[in-house]
Protein backbone atom coordinates (compact mmCIF):
# COMPACT_ATOMS: atom_id res chain seq x y z
CA UNK A 1 0.00 0.00 0.00
CA UNK A 2 2.61 2.59 0.93
CA UNK A 3 5.02 1.33 -1.93
CA UNK A 4 3.40 3.08 -4.79
CA UNK A 5 2.81 6.62 -3.14
CA UNK A 6 4.84 9.42 -4.20
CA UNK A 7 7.77 10.62 -2.01
CA UNK A 8 6.12 14.12 -0.97
CA UNK A 9 3.02 12.12 -0.22
CA UNK A 10 4.56 9.94 2.49
CA UNK A 11 6.80 12.96 3.89
CA UNK A 12 3.87 15.12 4.35
CA UNK A 13 2.28 11.75 6.05
CA UNK A 14 5.36 11.45 8.85
CA UNK A 15 5.17 14.84 9.18
CA UNK A 16 1.86 14.36 11.00
CA UNK A 17 2.99 11.70 12.97
CA UNK A 18 3.00 8.86 10.78
CA UNK A 19 5.86 6.06 11.55
CA UNK A 20 4.76 3.85 8.68
CA UNK A 21 5.42 6.44 6.31
CA UNK A 22 8.53 7.47 7.84
CA UNK A 23 9.47 3.71 7.69
CA UNK A 24 8.71 3.54 4.06
CA UNK A 25 10.78 6.51 3.20
CA UNK A 26 13.85 5.32 5.25
CA UNK A 27 13.72 2.22 3.09
CA UNK A 28 13.66 4.12 0.12
CA UNK A 29 16.52 5.96 0.80
CA UNK A 30 18.84 3.45 3.15
CA UNK A 31 20.95 2.69 -0.11
CA UNK A 32 21.97 6.12 -1.65
CA UNK A 33 21.96 7.47 2.58
CA UNK A 34 24.65 4.31 3.01
CA UNK A 35 26.26 4.96 -0.47
CA UNK A 36 26.71 9.05 0.30
CA UNK A 37 28.03 7.94 4.09
CA UNK A 38 30.58 5.52 1.65
CA UNK A 39 31.97 7.67 -0.24
CA UNK A 40 32.72 10.08 3.06
CA UNK A 41 33.88 6.87 5.45
CA UNK A 42 35.14 4.72 2.73
CA UNK A 43 33.05 2.32 5.37
CA UNK A 44 30.29 -0.07 4.57
CA UNK A 45 29.61 -0.63 8.37
CA UNK A 46 30.08 2.92 9.32
CA UNK A 47 28.51 4.23 6.42
CA UNK A 48 25.43 2.38 7.54
CA UNK A 49 25.46 3.89 11.02
CA UNK A 50 25.47 7.15 9.70
CA UNK A 51 22.69 6.63 6.93
CA UNK A 52 20.72 5.47 10.27
CA UNK A 53 21.49 8.70 12.10
CA UNK A 54 20.76 11.03 9.96
CA UNK A 55 16.93 8.82 9.65
CA UNK A 56 17.15 9.37 13.30
CA UNK A 57 17.54 13.58 12.86
CA UNK A 58 15.16 13.64 10.41
CA UNK A 59 12.87 11.82 12.31
CA UNK A 60 13.14 14.68 15.26
CA UNK A 61 13.28 17.79 12.30
CA UNK A 62 10.93 16.78 9.68
CA UNK A 63 8.65 19.38 10.93
CA UNK A 64 11.21 22.08 9.36
CA UNK A 65 11.53 20.90 6.73
CA UNK A 66 9.72 23.61 4.41
CA UNK A 67 9.24 21.49 1.19
CA UNK A 68 8.14 17.44 1.20
CA UNK A 69 9.89 16.95 -2.26
CA UNK A 70 13.46 18.42 -1.22
CA UNK A 71 13.17 15.79 1.37
CA UNK A 72 15.58 14.00 -0.33
CA UNK A 73 18.24 16.42 -0.99
CA UNK A 74 17.76 17.84 2.61
CA UNK A 75 18.35 14.10 4.05
CA UNK A 76 21.15 13.52 2.20
CA UNK A 77 22.97 17.41 3.83
CA UNK A 78 22.34 15.73 7.24
CA UNK A 79 23.75 12.60 6.00
CA UNK A 80 27.30 13.85 4.93
CA UNK A 81 27.32 16.01 8.54
CA UNK A 82 26.98 12.99 10.20
CA UNK A 83 29.87 11.21 7.88
CA UNK A 84 31.66 14.00 7.89
CA UNK A 85 31.18 14.47 12.09
CA UNK A 86 31.89 9.96 12.13
CA UNK A 87 35.03 10.83 10.15
CA UNK A 88 36.43 13.27 12.35
CA UNK A 89 35.65 11.54 15.75
CA UNK A 90 37.14 8.40 14.22
CA UNK A 91 40.58 9.72 13.58
CA UNK A 92 41.24 6.56 11.84
CA UNK A 93 39.14 7.75 8.70
CA UNK A 94 40.97 10.52 7.08
CA UNK A 95 38.54 12.81 4.93
CA UNK A 96 40.84 12.97 1.69
CA UNK A 97 43.54 11.47 0.44
CA UNK A 98 43.69 7.80 1.92
CA UNK A 99 45.93 5.24 0.33
CA UNK A 100 44.51 2.65 -0.55
CA UNK A 101 43.21 -0.45 1.39
CA UNK A 102 45.25 -3.04 0.41
CA UNK A 103 44.78 -6.60 1.57
CA UNK A 104 48.08 -9.16 2.41
CA UNK A 105 48.01 -11.37 -0.87
CA UNK A 106 45.45 -8.94 -2.65
CA UNK A 107 48.25 -6.96 -3.68
CA UNK A 108 49.78 -8.22 -6.72
CA UNK A 109 46.90 -10.16 -7.84
CA UNK A 110 44.77 -7.22 -8.78
CA UNK A 111 46.85 -4.33 -9.55
CA UNK A 112 44.20 -2.50 -11.65
CA UNK A 113 41.51 -2.93 -8.70
CA UNK A 114 43.74 -1.40 -6.41
CA UNK A 115 44.60 1.28 -8.58
CA UNK A 116 41.16 2.23 -9.44
CA UNK A 117 40.40 2.09 -5.70
CA UNK A 118 43.31 4.82 -5.75
CA UNK A 119 42.47 7.19 -8.43
CA UNK A 120 38.67 7.23 -6.71
CA UNK A 121 39.61 8.12 -3.48
CA UNK A 122 41.60 10.81 -4.73
CA UNK A 123 38.64 12.27 -6.46
CA UNK A 124 37.10 15.37 -4.96
CA UNK A 125 33.93 14.76 -2.52
CA UNK A 126 31.54 15.80 -4.90
CA UNK A 127 33.05 13.60 -7.53
CA UNK A 128 33.51 10.56 -5.55
CA UNK A 129 29.53 11.04 -4.34
CA UNK A 130 28.21 10.71 -7.82
CA UNK A 131 29.91 7.97 -8.91
CA UNK A 132 29.39 6.13 -5.27
CA UNK A 133 25.61 6.87 -6.22
CA UNK A 134 25.68 6.00 -9.64
CA UNK A 135 27.32 1.88 -9.31
CA UNK A 136 25.60 1.64 -5.80
CA UNK A 137 23.60 -1.77 -6.60
CA UNK A 138 20.32 -0.81 -7.43
CA UNK A 139 20.23 2.89 -7.39
CA UNK A 140 17.84 4.48 -10.23
CA UNK A 141 18.38 8.03 -11.87
CA UNK A 142 15.46 8.86 -9.94
CA UNK A 143 16.75 8.17 -6.71
CA UNK A 144 19.99 10.25 -7.31
CA UNK A 145 18.15 13.13 -9.22
CA UNK A 146 15.87 13.23 -5.65
CA UNK A 147 19.31 13.14 -3.21
CA UNK A 148 20.98 15.44 -5.24
CA UNK A 149 18.84 17.85 -5.92
CA UNK A 150 19.87 18.43 -9.74
CA UNK A 151 18.15 16.64 -12.90
CA UNK A 152 19.49 13.50 -14.54
CA UNK A 153 21.29 15.36 -17.55
CA UNK A 154 23.02 17.68 -14.57
CA UNK A 155 23.89 13.88 -12.98
CA UNK A 156 25.48 12.68 -16.75
CA UNK A 157 27.55 15.67 -16.93
CA UNK A 158 28.62 15.15 -13.01
CA UNK A 159 29.30 11.74 -13.99
CA UNK A 160 30.86 11.75 -16.85
CA UNK A 161 33.52 14.68 -15.64
CA UNK A 162 33.94 12.49 -12.69
CA UNK A 163 34.94 9.74 -14.76
CA UNK A 164 36.86 11.66 -16.99
CA UNK A 165 38.81 12.69 -14.14
CA UNK A 166 39.37 9.48 -12.75
CA UNK A 167 40.77 8.01 -16.33
CA UNK A 168 43.35 11.00 -16.32
CA UNK A 169 44.46 9.86 -12.65
CA UNK A 170 44.77 6.43 -14.02
CA UNK A 171 46.94 7.18 -17.07
CA UNK A 172 49.62 9.35 -15.20
CA UNK A 173 49.32 5.79 -12.33
CA UNK A 174 50.62 3.97 -15.63
CA UNK A 175 47.32 2.92 -17.44
CA UNK A 176 48.32 4.71 -20.90
CA UNK A 177 45.47 3.35 -22.71
CA UNK A 178 41.77 4.45 -20.87
CA UNK A 179 39.95 5.63 -22.85
CA UNK A 180 37.09 7.52 -22.72
CA UNK B 1 48.89 -2.42 -19.24
CA UNK B 2 49.12 -2.87 -23.10
CA UNK B 3 45.33 -4.11 -22.56
CA UNK B 4 42.45 -1.36 -24.20
CA UNK B 5 40.55 0.67 -21.29
CA UNK B 6 37.72 1.53 -22.66
CA UNK B 7 34.52 3.10 -20.40
CA UNK B 8 32.76 -0.65 -19.83
CA UNK B 9 35.98 -1.47 -18.84
CA UNK B 10 36.17 1.68 -16.03
CA UNK B 11 32.38 1.10 -15.03
CA UNK B 12 33.15 -2.47 -14.27
CA UNK B 13 36.34 -1.68 -12.29
CA UNK B 14 34.36 1.29 -10.33
CA UNK B 15 31.29 -1.17 -9.26
CA UNK B 16 33.62 -3.15 -7.72
CA UNK B 17 35.26 -0.67 -5.94
CA UNK B 18 32.27 0.94 -4.27
CA UNK B 19 30.98 -2.71 -3.20
CA UNK B 20 27.49 -2.04 -2.82
CA UNK B 21 25.74 -4.84 -2.32
CA UNK B 22 21.92 -3.78 -1.89
CA UNK B 23 21.75 -2.07 1.71
CA UNK B 24 18.80 -3.85 3.53
CA UNK B 25 17.25 -1.26 6.01
CA UNK B 26 16.26 -2.98 8.98
CA UNK B 27 13.48 -1.03 10.40
CA UNK B 28 12.49 -2.87 13.56
CA UNK B 29 16.15 -2.63 14.46
CA UNK B 30 16.14 0.99 14.08
CA UNK B 31 13.02 1.99 15.62
CA UNK B 32 14.72 0.05 18.76
CA UNK B 33 17.93 2.06 18.43
CA UNK B 34 16.53 5.39 18.01
CA UNK B 35 13.70 4.91 20.59
CA UNK B 36 13.55 8.46 21.29
CA UNK B 37 13.64 10.29 17.76
CA UNK B 38 11.20 7.56 16.93
CA UNK B 39 8.59 8.99 19.61
CA UNK B 40 9.05 12.40 18.92
CA UNK B 41 8.07 11.73 15.21
CA UNK B 42 4.81 9.91 16.33
CA UNK B 43 4.20 12.96 18.73
CA UNK B 44 3.25 14.82 16.01
CA UNK B 45 0.23 12.57 15.66
CA UNK B 46 -1.07 14.48 18.88
CA UNK B 47 -0.71 18.04 17.55
CA UNK B 48 -2.18 17.72 14.01
CA UNK B 49 -2.45 20.33 12.22
CA UNK B 50 0.33 22.74 13.31
CA UNK B 51 1.83 23.07 10.13
CA UNK B 52 -0.78 20.83 8.06
CA UNK B 53 -3.18 23.81 7.82
CA UNK B 54 -1.12 26.48 7.48
CA UNK B 55 0.22 24.25 4.45
CA UNK B 56 -3.27 23.39 3.44
CA UNK B 57 -3.95 27.58 3.00
CA UNK B 58 -0.89 27.92 1.05
CA UNK B 59 -1.21 25.19 -1.03
CA UNK B 60 -4.56 26.75 -2.90
CA UNK B 61 -4.08 29.89 -5.01
CA UNK B 62 -7.28 31.52 -3.31
CA UNK B 63 -5.22 31.21 0.30
CA UNK B 64 -2.16 32.64 -0.91
CA UNK B 65 -4.38 35.64 -2.76
CA UNK B 66 -6.19 35.90 0.65
CA UNK B 67 -2.79 35.96 2.60
CA UNK B 68 -1.31 38.35 0.24
CA UNK B 69 -4.03 40.71 0.78
CA UNK B 70 -3.94 40.92 4.31
CA UNK B 71 -0.24 41.25 3.97
CA UNK B 72 -0.80 43.98 2.22
CA UNK B 73 -3.35 46.21 4.01
CA UNK B 74 -1.39 44.99 7.43
CA UNK B 75 1.94 46.82 5.53
CA UNK B 76 -0.04 49.74 3.93
CA UNK B 77 -1.60 50.67 7.70
CA UNK B 78 1.98 50.54 8.54
CA UNK B 79 3.15 53.16 6.37
CA UNK B 80 0.53 55.59 6.75
CA UNK B 81 1.16 55.32 10.79
CA UNK B 82 4.89 55.53 10.11
CA UNK B 83 4.26 58.60 7.48
CA UNK B 84 2.16 60.53 10.40
CA UNK B 85 -0.55 61.06 8.30
CA UNK B 86 -3.90 60.78 9.66
CA UNK B 87 -7.55 61.70 8.29
CA UNK B 88 -8.19 63.84 11.18
CA UNK B 89 -5.37 65.36 12.27
CA UNK B 90 -6.03 67.47 15.45
CA UNK B 91 -5.55 71.56 15.90
CA UNK B 92 -4.40 73.06 18.22
CA UNK B 93 -6.62 73.51 21.41
CA UNK B 94 -8.13 77.02 21.45
CA UNK B 95 -7.12 78.98 24.46
CA UNK B 96 -9.32 78.50 27.74
CA UNK B 97 -12.89 79.92 26.87
CA UNK B 98 -12.33 81.72 30.83
CA UNK B 99 -9.24 83.52 29.35
CA UNK B 100 -10.47 85.22 26.06
CA UNK B 101 -11.94 88.13 25.42
CA UNK B 102 -15.47 88.61 24.16
CA UNK B 103 -14.15 89.33 20.48
CA UNK B 104 -11.57 86.00 20.86
CA UNK B 105 -15.27 83.81 21.65
CA UNK B 106 -16.55 84.61 18.30
CA UNK B 107 -13.40 84.96 16.17
CA UNK B 108 -13.98 81.73 13.60
CA UNK B 109 -11.27 79.40 15.47
CA UNK B 110 -13.19 79.70 18.31
CA UNK B 111 -16.42 79.12 17.13
CA UNK B 112 -15.53 76.42 15.25
CA UNK B 113 -13.51 74.70 18.08
CA UNK B 114 -16.94 74.75 20.34
CA UNK B 115 -19.17 73.44 17.12
CA UNK B 116 -16.40 70.60 16.80
CA UNK B 117 -17.26 69.80 20.13
CA UNK B 118 -20.76 70.49 20.93
CA UNK B 119 -22.41 71.11 17.56
CA UNK B 120 -24.83 73.59 17.11
CA UNK B 121 -25.84 73.90 21.20
CA UNK B 122 -22.13 74.33 22.14
CA UNK B 123 -21.95 77.26 19.19
CA UNK B 124 -25.14 78.72 20.74
CA UNK B 125 -23.96 78.70 24.54
CA UNK B 126 -20.54 80.27 22.96
CA UNK B 127 -22.31 82.68 21.92
CA UNK B 128 -24.47 83.37 24.70
CA UNK B 129 -20.89 83.28 26.77
CA UNK B 130 -19.84 86.38 24.98
CA UNK B 131 -22.95 87.87 25.07
CA UNK B 132 -22.72 87.57 28.85
CA UNK B 133 -19.08 88.21 28.74
CA UNK B 134 -19.84 92.07 27.19
CA UNK B 135 -22.64 92.23 30.03
CA UNK B 136 -26.12 94.53 30.36
CA UNK B 137 -26.15 96.58 26.98
CA UNK B 138 -29.09 98.92 26.56
CA UNK B 139 -31.56 98.05 24.05
CA UNK B 140 -30.74 100.89 21.46
CA UNK B 141 -27.05 100.42 20.46
CA UNK B 142 -25.55 102.02 17.77
CA UNK B 143 -23.41 99.80 15.18
CA UNK B 144 -20.28 101.76 15.96
CA UNK B 145 -20.93 101.37 19.95
CA UNK B 146 -21.44 97.85 19.43
CA UNK B 147 -18.05 97.18 17.60
CA UNK B 148 -16.23 98.94 20.21
CA UNK B 149 -17.62 96.70 22.85
CA UNK B 150 -16.45 93.60 20.99
CA UNK B 151 -13.19 95.03 19.66
CA UNK B 152 -12.28 96.86 22.63
CA UNK B 153 -10.94 99.63 20.81
CA UNK B 154 -12.99 102.40 21.18
CA UNK B 155 -10.89 104.17 23.96
CA UNK B 156 -8.07 103.62 21.38
CA UNK B 157 -9.46 105.65 19.42
CA UNK B 158 -11.07 107.99 21.54
CA UNK B 159 -7.41 108.89 22.22
CA UNK B 160 -5.81 108.84 19.19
Amino acid sequence: MMEGKPDDVLVEQAARGDGESFTELCRRYYGSMVAIGHSILRDRHLAEDAAQQAFAKAAVNLGKLRKADQFGSWLAAICRNEARDLARDRREFPMDNEPPVVEEGQAGSDESHNLVREALNQLPGEAREVIYLRFYDGLSYDRISAVLGISEQAINGRLRRAKKRLAEDLRRSGFDEVDL
Amino acid sequence: MSERKDEKWLDDQLRRAVDGATPVFDAQAWRQKYAGEFQTLLRHRERPGQFGTVRLVLRGSIGKLAIAAVLMAAAGILLVGRSGFTPEKPTPGPQPVAQQSPAQMVSMISLSAAFRSGGMAELDRQCERALERLGPRPISVSMQELLQDINGTGQERANL
